[in-house]
């Protein structure tokens, strides 16, 4: 009997996503192949936590899909997506009184080559800061799409993006002596 | 010299390579989706029940509710005239707190008088002859008997410990209490507030000239009476922030 219990749930699964008309299917089928992995990465360097952020984008893209009629015809879909996970995930990190503290790094380490400096540097920033860098240097996103991604304004986007380089340009100066 | 905005970009994609990924699979997407809308369908019809539900029960429960834990009973010893409406002679129906009383009844062990003394930050005392340990919990349940019933004048008089209250006359009070019945304060439209402080419009309140109020009248308390409690506690407040009303008193 136990081993007929997961086609059951099978059974019981595809019954339950029987009445999805195809082609929002086919549409969403397509952007989840696309822009998954992407985003879940940006949302893992965002918040230096690759669990949390594969969590965070299944979530979102649950979201995502209950909501499709209104999120496929968002000019870009992705962004809601990462904003979503990242929301959950910070929510979730408030909850469980856990926050990406930024490692400490010792300078023996630095002096081995065991913990990059950018890397340090990086998780030395606001949570703002650093998405808003990891939107634009590693998706490539413009200022405009950030902004919306984010549901800030452009101007604080730029303003973001200069702070988190001075930042980075600060800490990897003066803390570790570049 | 700082770093480049393109050492930047490669560091984070060099990074973001190194991610291994465990995607679910898009069936576990649409399935989760599909459960949490019919979950969220169901719990929106439980809501609707439950608002139901309270909207009839509620009310019925905040009705109830007059009948408070802490309540005291409290009635006149010539005849009930100050109690509850709806609880004449022993009617206890409606949530009212009375207990029941026989006007034609005399009694040969009444309850003795009250005084109430409270002042305006520390709360007042409410001093008995009688001395007893005033257990709130007890006090609902604790239903006067016919015998304990008091119908006739007390003959015991209140003593007065404090020394601020050397002036009260007790012939006083003999000759200030109403021969005759007072009617029943209409409280059926008071609050639970006005309800318990029902008590307070057993006999008048007087104005001292410390700021002190005191309660003159010969009233019985049903049940256990307490040896000394706070009008705070009576009142559900506190007395020095404004939550004790005093009305006038005909």
């Amino acid at each position: 009997m136990s081993a007929e219990r997961p086609n059951e749930d099978f059974e019981a699964d595809e019954i339950l996503i029987s009445d999805i008309p195809r082609a929002a299917v086919a549409d969403f089928d397509l952007f989840y192949r696309q822009h998954h992995a992407g985003v879940c990465r940006a949302l893992a360097l965002t918040l230096n936590d690759v669990e949390l952020a594969q969590d965070a984008v299944a979530e979102a893209m649950t979201r995502a899909y209950q909501r499709w009629n209104a999120v496929g015809k968002y000019q870009n879909p992705s962004g809601w997506v990462y904003r979503v996970g990242l929301n959950w995930a910070r929510s979730r990190l408030r909850r469980i009184l856990r926050k990406p503290a930024p490692q400490p790094v010792h300078t023996d380490d630095i002096a081995l080559g065991v913990v990059n400096l950018l890397d340090a540097a990086l998780a030395q920033l606001p949570v703002g800061q650093r998405s808003a860098v990891v939107l634009r240097y590693y998706l490539d996103w413009s200022e405009r799409q950030i902004a919306e991604a984010l549901n800030i304004a452009p101007g604080t986007v730029k303003s973001r993006l200069n702070r988190a380089l001075n930042r980075l340009e600060d800490l990897l100066e003066e803390s570790y002596g570049i | 010299m700082g770093f480049e905005k393109e050492e930047l970009r490669n560091h984070l994609d060099r990074k973001a390579g190194g991610i291994r990924l465990d995607p679910p699979a898009l069936r576990d997407i649409r399935v989760r989706a599909r459960r949490r809308q019919r979950n969220q369908r169901l719990g929106a019809s439980m809501a609707v029940l439950a608002v139901l539900a309270a909207s009839i029960f509620g009310v019925r429960a905040l009705v109830n509710d007059g009948e408070t834990p802490e309540r005291i009973q409290v009635f006149d010893d010539s005849g009930g005239a100050n109690t509850p409406p709806g609880t004449d002679n022993g009617n206890d129906g409606g949530g009212s707190n009375a207990p029941p009383i026989d006007n034609n009844h005399t009694d040969s062990n009444p309850q003795p008088a009250i005084s109430a003394t409270t002042s305006p930050r520390n709360g007042g005392t409410l001093t008995d002859t009688k001395t007893q340990d005033f257990q709130p919990e007890a006090t609902p349940t604790a239903r006067p008997t016919a015998e304990a019933t008091p119908t006739a004048r007390p003959t015991a008089t209140p003593r007065h410990d404090d020394d601020d209250y050397d002036d009260y006359d007790d012939d006083d009070e003999q000759q200030q209490e109403p021969t005759e019945e007072v009617a029943p304060w209409d409280i059926s439209a008071g609050s639970l507030f006005s309800r318990r402080l029902a008590f307070l419009d057993a006999g008048p309140l007087v104005s001292e000239a410390n700021g002190a109020v005191e309660q003159v009248g010969g009233f019985g308390v049903a049940g256990e009476v307490a040896e000394a409690f706070e009008l705070d506690y009576l009142a559900g407040g506190d007395v020095g922030h404004g939550r004790l009303e005093f009305r006038a008193f005909d």
